[in-house]
């Protein structure tokens, strides 16, 4: 994930969430032992919690852009104590090289199999989901505009 | 439309609806990671077609 992302922040005794210093950090080790750490402000906020802007990867480390890796991320009322910390993924871009088939029969009397290669693909947890959306966009592929 | 997919460790596959589309269809797919969708634009599109 690039980042431009909100993320939440469940929170409890936190001591005033519309303190215009309240923050969000998000810290990273790198492989080597160095410790790149960012804050961003705190945006949004209700009774669970605060809602800040998620961290770029490239602004915390050029390894966590190339890589993808597991940054800490805890929160702040004042911007200098702060909670404790958990653990935030951020993942590769997703990158699709091929759809096989890209011709499928309409009124087969079998299961039509459609396969997706790519990189970066990624596991969702139980709860998640993983899914494929289908949208019809013309009877004539030349009357389709590039996107 | 959305229907579930299988992710195997290398490739995404899925059943193709074919009974909601009909003949010379042009039909986008995009993947939908956690409810996070990518459009796989070009690569992605697949014509429905009669046997």
């Amino acid at each position: 994930m690039s980042g431009n992302v909100k993320i939440k922040a469940f929170t409890s005794y936190f001591f005033d969430k519309s303190s215009e210093v309240a923050v969000c950090k998000f810290e990273y080790t790198a492989k080597n032992g160095m410790v790149y750490s960012g804050l961003t402000n705190v945006i949004e906020f209700d009774a669970e919690g605060v809602i800040c802007y998620l961290m770029p990867a490239i602004r915390l480390s050029s390894e966590l852009f190339n890589s993808g890796g597991i940054v800490q991320m805890s929160v702040s009322s004042n911007g200098e104590d702060f909670s404790n910390s958990l653990p935030f993924t951020y993942l590769l871009n997703v990158t699709i090289t091929e759809v096989y088939p890209q011709y499928v029969p309409v009124n087969s009397s079998l299961p039509s199999v459609v396969t997706i290669n790519g990189a970066n693909f990624f596991y969702v947890n139980d709860t998640g989901l993983l899914a494929v959306r289908l949208t019809r966009i013309s009877k004539n592929r030349e009357n389709v505009t590039s996107r | 439309m959305q229907v579930p997919a299988a992710f195997d460790g290398e490739v995404i596959s899925f059943i193709f609806p074919f009974n909601v589309f009909d003949d010379k269809d042009w039909v986008t797919v995009e993947v939908t990671f956690d409810n996070i969708t990518y459009d796989l634009a070009e690569t992605g599109r697949i014509l429905i077609y009669k046997l």
